[in-house]
C-alpha cells in the first residue's frame, strides 16, 4: 500500500471508531498502534516530525490485509501475523517457536 | 500442509470447544503412535486459531512451566507460581485462546505425583480457556485412571494411520516429483499408513526422482530400493575370523 492509501485507512479508522463510541478514536487508534495520540494528530495533519515511514508499516500491519509469504511457515499470512513472529523474543516453549526465531532471523523482512 | 482425515476431525474437536455452549467442559486430549502427525497438526491448528503452544519437557516442574506458558503469552517468568497464574488468567481473560501441551505425557510422570496436571487444571477452571493435551498413545489410560482430570475430557481424538486418498493428498503436497499409484500403494502398505514414514519415503522418492530425472516415478522404476533409514540388523554380518 502507497502512504496516501495507509493515512486515508488511518483517518478511516479513527472516524470509525469516533462514529462507535462518541469520541477517543484517536486515542484508541494510538494504543492500538503503540504511538502517542498526538502523534497520530500530527501524522493526520501533516506536521509528524517523526518518522512518518515507521508509523505508517505499522498502520499498515495493524488495520491492513496485505499478505506475505512466510518461508519459515511455508505459507501466507498476513503482515500483521508476520510482525508478530519477528518481534517475538526467543523463548525455547516449542519447537515451532525456536524454528520461527531462526526462520526470522534469516529473513530479509525486518 | 496436507489437509488429513485426522487432520480435519482435530480441527472440528478444537472448533468445538472453543465455542461450547456454557456449562459443559472443555479439555482436549490428543493421541496416537509416534509418527502418526500429531506435533505436526498441533503446529499448524496453533497457528490457524491463535493458540498458546508449550512443549512439556522431562526436566519441567510446576514453577518451570507456568513460567514457559507466560513467556508465551508475551510475559516473563516470576518467582511465585500464584502470581504467574493470575498473570496466565488474566491474560487469557483479555483474548480467549486454547491452550496447547504437546508431549503431555510429561505432566503425568509418576514422580511429580500429577502437580503439572493440576496446575493447569486449576487454569483451566478459573479462565475456561480449553486446554488441549497431546501425548503418546498411554496418555488415554493414564488420564482415564485420573478421574478428576477425565472428566473434564469433552473431546477425545485419536490419530490412526491414514488412508490412501491421504496417502495421495499428502504425496501431492509434499512431492516435487510425481509417484505413481503403484509405488504410492507400495509405500503406503510398508509405512502402514503411518505418516511420519511416508514422508521419509516420500523424501527419498524426490531425491531419486530428481537424480534420474524422471517426472513420475512408478513402482517398476523403484524397484526393490529401502523406503526408510531405519539401521539394517546386524545379524548377517560375518564374524572376523570367518565364523
Amino acid at each position: 500500500m502507497t502512504h496516501p492509501d495507509l493515512l486515508s485507512l488511518l483517518r478511516q479508522k479513527v472516524t470509525e471508531y469516533n462514529r462507535e463510541m462518541g469520541q477517543g478514536g484517536q486515542s484508541r487508534v494510538a494504543e492500538e498502534l503503540g504511538y502517542s495520540s498526538a502523534a497520530i494528530s500530527q501524522a493526520l495533519s501533516g506536521k509528524y516530525r517523526g518518522n512518518l515511514n515507521n508509523l505508517l508499516t505499522r498502520v499498515e500491519e495493524v488495520y491492513g490485509n496485505s499478505t506475505v509469504d512466510c518461508p519459515g511457515l511455508g505459507e501466507t499470512i498476513t503482515l500483521g501475523k508476520c510482525s508478530q513472529w519477528r518481534k517475538k523474543p526467543f523463548a525455547a516453549t516449542n519447537p515451532l517457536r525456536v524454528h520461527m526465531y531462526r526462520a526470522c532471523r534469516n529473513c530479509n523482512r525486518r | 500442509m496436507a489437509m488429513t482425515k485426522n487432520m480435519r476431525r482435530f480441527l472440528a474437536a478444537v472448533d468445538e470447544l472453543m465455542d461450547r455452549p456454557m456449562g459443559t467442559e472443555g479439555m482436549g486430549l490428543l493421541w496416537g503412535e509416534p509418527g502418526e502427525g500429531k506435533s505436526t497438526s498441533i503446529a499448524y491448528v496453533v497457528n490457524a486459531m491463535d493458540g498458546i503452544y508449550a512443549r512439556a519437557m522431562s526436566s519441567w516442574t510446576v514453577t518451570s512451566m507456568l513460567g514457559y506458558l507466560c513467556r508465551e503469552l508475551g510475559g516473563q517468568r516470576m518467582l511465585r507460581r500464584a502470581d504467574m497464574v493470575d498473570f496466565i488468567v488474566e491474560q487469557l481473560a483479555e483474548n480467549k485462546r486454547p491452550i496447547f501441551i504437546d508431549e503431555a505425557d510429561h505432566l503425568f510422570d509418576k514422580p511429580k505425583k500429577f502437580e503439572m496436571a493440576e496446575a493447569l487444571r486449576d487454569i483451566y477452571d478459573i479462565s475456561g480457556c480449553p486446554i488441549i493435551l497431546c501425548g503418546m498413545e498411554d496418555i488415554a489410560r493414564t488420564v482415564q485412571a485420573h478421574g478428576r482430570f477425565a472428566r473434564r475430557i469433552t473431546q477425545w481424538v485419536e490419530f490412526t494411520g491414514i488412508d490412501l486418498d491421504d496417502a495421495r493428498a499428502v504425496a501431492d503436497e509434499l512431492c516435487e516429483v510425481g509417484v505413481a499409484d503403484c509405488l504410492l500403494a507400495h509405500l503406503h502398505s510398508s509405512a502402514r499408513g503411518n505418516i511420519g514414514r511416508m514422508v521419509i519415503g516420500l523424501s527419498k522418492i524426490e531425491r531419486m526422482g530428481k537424480a534420474s530425472g524422471i517426472g513420475r516415478v512408478t513402482h517398476e522404476q523403484w524397484g526393490d530400493r529401502e523406503l526408510f533409514y531405519d539401521q539394517p540388523i546386524f545379524t548377517t554380518r560375518p564374524t572376523r575370523n570367518g565364523g
